[in-house]
């Protein structure tokens, strides 16, 4: 459930890119996803982003089994969820109807 | 078996909530974990070393944008109980510093007569060595029993980073500036007016000065007044930057060994006599040995930092 806000969702650039991601590929790891955009998402940040993304409900995450053989820390996977989707799919057809209206 | 990333693992436990840790570092170090091993069982050396240096980078900005982010969440929000230690630490170390400020302006011997209307001028540079005393004092005063909290070692730390710059300030600025007013006010009593200022010694010269007149000893061919200017250059540095990793110990011991008040003023104490040796001993030291004053300086600060740095990363031994 997304959490509530007075405020209608917003969606940064790096947001959109992994939702975008995201709904292409069902799930990925987050350095998968730095690995998809292809220098646009930083290692360093991504993290960041992904919890900022789940915290407003962009997005949901599940901790993979760790590695049975080599021991380790479990590795993280994300998905986008419905309400992650639909905000995307929103953003996109405001974008493109801005671009519609004041292309010149 | 040691992996990648298990220390910085250890790190963020002490440094972030666990709801930070699980959602922001240990994704990135186990994603660090599974390229290290994939690229481990490929055989390329060189990829597996390019993956630990990038993957430990990015951790490293992971932890500092989590740690920051989790300092600013508790900061708003602290307990009754939080804000009466946060309130005696901070009286304690105000009072230490007064206390050690008026004892060293009052044994002070400037080798003249001087009257006390003249001690203010002494308070810049004698707070060099009592505000690392009432920092580390009362640090050792806040962290034991119910007052080892996060959210007081975060205000402690902040407390310290702001201490550096004001000492940083203090000890480039303006205990230069009251020192050489020091000196022409006491001149004048004992001596009555001079047409022209009193020329300035070392002590007298901010660090732009000092840095000028050391390159100018070097270019005259006067090596050994160049070192004793280096040392003086060095020790302001250090009197700068010592008050984290001091700090730092602190927190270290009452976190990770849990050591009582008295054992933790005991080793305010003896990081104090630490961070003081390099002001009384750098210069005859490398005089004596022949040293640069740059290693004679630095050897305190580095010795506090590997300390706080060991006491921090290293897992606490297992109790009975």
């Amino acid at each position: 459930m997304p959490p509530r806000s007075a405020h209608p969702p917003r969606l940064s650039l790096k947001e959109s890119l992994i939702v975008e991601l995201l709904l292409r590929d069902a799930e990925l790891y987050g350095l998968q996803l730095v690995a998809a955009s292809r220098g646009r998402l930083k290692r360093g940040t991504v993290y960041v982003t992904l919890g900022r993304m789940e915290d407003k409900g962009f997005i949901t995450s599940r901790e993979e089994a760790p590695p049975a053989d080599e021991g380790g820390l479990p590795r993280r996977l994300y998905r986008a969820t419905p309400f992650g989707r639909h905000v995307y799919e929103a953003w996109n057809m405001a974008a493109a109807h801005m671009a519609l209206r004041y292309a010149r | 078996m040691r992996r990648p990333g298990d220390r910085l693992h250890r790190l963020a436990t002490t440094l972030c909530t666990e709801r930070t840790r699980r959602r922001l570092i240990d994704p990135a170090i186990a994603d660090l974990q599974s390229e290290f091993a994939v690229a481990r069982r490929a055989g390329a050396r060189w990829h597996t070393g390019r993956a630990l240096a990038r993957g430990y980078v990015s951790i490293a900005k992971v932890l500092v944008i989590a740690a920051c982010g989790d300092l600013w969440a508790e900061a708003s929000a602290w307990q009754p109980a939080e804000r009466a230690s946060a309130r005696r630490g901070l009286l304690v170390a105000l009072l230490t510093t007064a206390v050690a400020t008026v004892l060293l302006v009052a044994t002070f011997d400037s080798g003249i007569q001087t009257n006390w209307r003249l001690w203010g001028y002494l308070v810049p540079s004698m707070l060099t060595v009592a505000l690392p005393l009432g920092l580390l004092i009362g640090s050792a005063w806040t962290f034991h029993g119910g007052g080892r909290t996060r959210k007081l070692a975060a205000g402690c730390v902040v407390a310290a980073v702001l201490c550096s710059i004001a000492m940083y300030g203090n000890v480039s600025w303006l205990t230069p500036e009251s020192n050489q007013t020091f000196r022409e006010r006491a001149f004048e009593q004992n001596f009555g007016p001079r047409d022209t200022p009193l020329e300035r010694g070392l002590y007298e010269l901010t660090m732009p000065d000092l840095r000028n007149r050391i390159e100018q000893e070097l270019a005259t061919g006067h090596p050994e007044r160049a070192h004793v200017a280096e040392s003086v250059y060095y020790q302001r540095l250090v009197a700068a930057v010592s008050m984290l990793p001091m700090v730092g110990i602190i927190l270290a011991l009452a976190f990770r060994r849990e050591w009582t008040r008295g054992w933790l003023i005991g080793a305010a104490v003896v990081i104090f006599g630490v961070y003081c040796a390099p002001f009384v001993s750098s210069r005859p030291l490398s005089e004596a040995l022949s040293i640069a004053p740059i290693v004679t300086t630095w050897t305190g600060p580095a010795l506090l930092t590997g300390t706080a740095l060991l006491l921090t990363l290293r897992r606490p031994r297992a109790r009975a």
